[in-house]
């Protein structure tokens, strides 16, 4: 097998997967090429600490909320301040509408057409409106639980995308009353909704039992934050690696040294870099984050619903960690859940109306990392300053790249599984796409266009020979 | 009860101009005013809780004030790509009903980086604030 040149559209968003055939016509390697292209870590530089949570908010439209936290957090490291108290809570409040929102849209706007359609339903018909004329209920509760998420974060921010609101050493609004009250007003309806699709799904399952097999079941290292109690953590804590029998293999890492434990290699292939567990080496320090992995890395949520519903989805797997990547849409259900459960403690707490939001100081450290948990998985800023707060370099490891290998191997999994002689059928594209939309990766716009990612998938020999392509929503 | 959703990129200069419409047109009685970078899906709910939908959004080019009656799309859009018509399309097909709605445009054309208007959209933005505070205070 020799190393093909694929030729790439630099159009972001566009996905393209290489299933390399060996002599006997299996696939011996699938590749997922990642194209896009940002700079931020570059043109950053330059600009103070101060304007780089509103800065890498832009970095998505979809989950702003992560960078603007994740950044103010490097601030906060820099500035060498602890928050009050009742500015962790609002950050932690807002993460938790992010969470909500997010995987709202993932599980609703964008998979629930291929659970309810099937994988071989007509792309036209595999879409929020193909839900609606199956189940209306389904796909008016997705909108109405996404929009949930959203207003927390538009009441604390100011707006629903892109609030410039968390800065380093707090944040600049305290919670009106007002506020408090229009969110608690829609909680109930929140978590009705969340609680009949975690229903549905656990009903279902057994209907999706071929896709929960190959759909990048395999062994692997799992990432996330804790607590200092084990419980699941999505602002603070440290870091805990898992396998796949669920056995600690690293705890109490302090996630500000991530260099120490986390390796990124590079292929030629792709511009996403490949993370890895470095005392592993690559590419067998191969480990997955997100919802999946913070419920196979915590020792229990620390809410009722939630906490009933981690031990169902443990014994799907007698206890040891969930390895299938298609419960990726069942983590995330659970994490709803267990989110808004965080948001109901969280309100009721009076401290959150608190006025006291932010430390103020000036630059104390030159080197500063933030790390806290995005829906889609662990993310990292890590800022170096000059003396007057200007940023020298930045480095910035994104939730999906911690996937990278992960969904390399479903990809070559699903390929392996469904391919047929050198045919790319339409079943076989449809699962590719379903296989990598487990991960919500935020490929920018790629996986976000309801029912039609722009996918192209090349069949290439043993000889490097292209034998067949296909492409879909260019 | 009648909604305005004001539409636009408060950083793209002419382009804000339906935002800026929405943060100034003030409260009135059975009116909701919304200002939106883009549309997205959750405004369903609001849409279809109005009897009558104002947008409110900037056009590159020259010429009046527009007011255009819309209505439905046939094709259901995707949700990158959402116009005020296939918004009214999510609302019917979800609720088998869509309000009354009209797209009215600004005349815009300066959309590079920054804030304020260029003189033009400026003076028609004006006018048409004064209009849609007539119109929506009951004097017209």
């Amino acid at each position: 097998m020799r190393q093909v040149r694929i030729p790439v559209t630099r159009v972001e968003g566009h996905g393209l997967i290489t299933l390399h055939l060996g002599e006997d016509g299996r696939v011996r390697e699938a590749r997922f090429h990642v194209t896009e292209v940002r700079g931020f870590e570059r043109f950053c530089v330059g600009r103070t600490v101060w304007e780089m949570p509103a800065l890498t908010a832009r970095i998505c439209g979809i989950c702003p909320v992560s960078h603007l936290l994740c950044s103010a957090k490097a601030g906060d490291a820099i500035l060498a301040v602890r928050v009050p108290r009742p500015a962790e809570k609002l950050r932690r409040l807002m993460n938790l509408g992010q969470i909500v929102q997010s995987h709202a849209l993932s599980f609703f706007h964008l998979s629930s057409a291929d659970l309810l359609l099937g994988w071989d339903a007509d792309p036209k018909v595999r879409n929020l409106f193909g839900v609606a004329a199956f189940d209306r209920k389904l796909a008016l509760d997705g909108i109405r639980l996404r929009a949930f998420g959203q207003e927390v974060i538009e009441i604390l921010g100011g707006k629903r995308i892109h609030p410039a609101w968390a800065v380093p050493g707090g944040v600049n609004q305290p919670l009106s009353e007002e506020g408090r009250d229009r969110i608690a007003a829609k909680l109930p309806e929140a978590l009705r909704i969340a609680q009949d699709a975690l229903a549905y799904y656990e009903e279902h399952m057994g209907s999706w039992a071929e896709e929960i097999e190959h759909f990048g079941k395999f062994p692997s290292l799992f990432m996330a934050l804790v607590a200092p109690d084990g419980s699941w953590e999505h602002y603070a804590g440290h870091i805990r690696f898992v396998d796949a029998e669920r056995r600690v293999v690293a705890d109490g890492l302090d996630p500000a040294r991530y260099p120490e434990f986390i390796g990124e290699a590079v292929e030629s292939w792709s511009y996403l870099k490949f993370p890895y567990y470095k005392p592993y080496g690559y590419p067998e320090g191969m480990y997955r984050v997100g919802p999946l992995a913070r419920l196979n890395c915590c020792d229990r949520f620390g809410t009722k619903l939630a906490d009933e519903a981690l031990a169902r989805f443990r014994a799907t797997s007698g206890g040891k960690a969930v390895t299938a990547s298609f419960h990726y849409h069942y983590a995330r259900l659970i994490e709803i859940l267990g989110a808004l459960e965080k948001i109901q403690e969280l309100l009721s707490d009076p401290e959150i109306l608190s006025h006291r939001v932010r430390a103020e100081a000036g630059i104390n450290e030159l080197e500063g990392v933030g790390v806290h948990e995005a829906p889609r998985g662990t993310l990292f800023h890590h800022y170096w300053v000059d003396e007057t707060g200007v940023i020298q370099r930045v480095n910035l490891i994104v939730s999906t790249g911690h996937n990278n290998l992960a969904m390399n191997r479903t990809v070559a999994q699903i390929a392996q599984r469904w391919i047929s002689g050198r045919e790319i059928s339409e079943g076989l594209l449809n699962r590719l796409e379903g296989g990598i939309r487990a991960y919500d990766p935020c490929l920018s716009c790629s996986v976000h266009a309801v029912g039609q990612m722009p996918l192209r998938v090349v069949l290439v020999g043993p000889q490097g020979e292209i034998l067949a392509e296909r492409t879909r929503g260019a | 009860m009648i909604l305005v959703i004001g539409l636009g990129h408060p950083l793209r200069r002419d382009d804000g101009v339906g935002l800026w419409i929405a943060q100034n047109l003030g409260e009135h009685q059975g009116v909701r005013v919304l200002g939106a970078q883009e549309l997205t899906p959750e405004l369903i709910p609001q849409v279809v809780a109005a009897d009558l939908v104002i947008f409110v959004d900037a056009r590159a080019g020259a010429g009046p004030v527009r007011w255009e009656r819309i209505k439905p799309s046939s094709t259901p859009p995707l949700t990158h790509t959402l116009t005020p018509q296939g918004l009214l399309s999510w609302t019917e097909k979800l609720f088998g009903t869509a309000p009354e709605a009209w797209l009215v445009t600004v005349p815009a054309r300066d959309f590079s980086l920054g804030e304020g208007f260029s003189p033009r959209t400026r003076l028609a933005a004006e006018a048409l604030l004064r209009r849609l505070r007539a119109y929506l205070g009951g004097e017209e």
